[in-house]
């Protein structure tokens, strides 16, 4: 097998795990990652943060799965960049703000706040989609 | 060639959006009784370092003259805030811990609220008070957005 390809496995792998973890996560504790939208204090109205925060999961949860088919990888990639870049973007501007809470990336299992470790972590995970996005046929 | 490629990329992507939308509302119908809904009357449990309070109880601290503390960002609170309220957003606790102190002492009775219903911020914070040793808080778990829609006082920063 070529060294790339080997590359482009495992970062699928690699984000197939974190993403499909976190979705069922968050599906398995909605009033977790609830509360965790409705404390970026980006989205205020309770209506709109309770469907976010209850389309979010299964996008990730699909968009993990759809990794795993070859002809769908390209379309779910490009997704999954583009939820990363908007999770980096609100972890970045809640950090900014001042507001210390939960990023509500694990759902309620694995509290993390939205420090440089979250920040780090997004970055990490939008330069592995995008990689698996370009390396995709 | 390339064009069309992207197209269907495109499409597929839509596709799986539409799909999580989809499933994501007939899950949001489904689990909405268990969601902290805003109208929630009832507090969740109770915590034995603070007390968990309704939008009821929170007028009546109101009235009563209770010290309301904001744990939203300063900017939510420049834009508007609970009357009286003063701001102390949860991420900057070690910069303004020491100021808050020597303002208002450990008895000071307090209630502590954030954006909304469920919003982590404020109980973050009426944690690390009570560590500090305040003994008299009180979580609003309604919060900001429940407060304004009972059309109660509220007021802009300065």
């Amino acid at each position: 097998m070529k060294k790339g390809k080997l590359l482009l496995y495992i970062s699928v792998f690699l984000l197939f795990l974190i993403y499909f973890s976190a979705g069922v996560i968050k599906i398995l504790t909605p009033r977790q990652f609830y509360g965790a939208v409705m404390s970026y204090e980006i989205i205020k109205d309770p209506f709109f943060v309770a469907m976010i925060s209850s389309i979010v999961p299964f996008l990730e949860v699909f968009c993990a799965v759809f990794l795993l088919i070859p002809s769908w990888r390209k379309s779910s990639s490009l997704l999954l960049l583009i939820i990363t870049l908007i999770f980096l973007f609100a972890i970045l501007s809640a950090y900014l703000r001042g507001i210390n809470m939960d990023c509500g990336c694990f759902g309620g299992v694995l509290v993390g706040e939205t420090g440089l470790s979250s920040i780090i972590r997004n970055i990490f995970l939008s330069i592995l989609s995008a990689f698996v996005f370009l390396k995709s046929d | 060639m390339q064009k069309t490629k992207f197209s269907i990329t495109l499409f597929k992507a839509l596709l799986i959006l539409s799909l999580s939308f989809a499933v994501g509302i007939a899950y949001l119908m489904a689990i909405s009784d268990n969601l902290p809904s805003y109208q929630r009357e009832t507090p969740p449990q109770q915590n034995p370092k603070y007390k968990e309070i309704d939008l009821a109880k929170a007028k009546e601290r109101f009235d009563q003259g209770w010290l309301f503390v904001d744990a939203r960002s300063q900017l939510s609170w420049k834009e508007a805030h609970i009357k009286g309220a003063i701001s102390f957003p949860a991420g900057e606790f070690l910069q303004r811990i020491s100021d808050f102190e020597k303002n208002y002492p450990k008895d000071t009775k307090m209630v502590v609220y954030c954006a909304g219903v469920g919003c982590s911020t404020s109980y973050f914070l009426a944690e690390r008070l009570a560590e500090r040793g305040y003994k008299n808080i009180e979580v609003f778990f309604g919060g900001w957005s429940q407060w304004v829609q009972a059309g109660y006082p509220t007021e802009k920063g300065q």
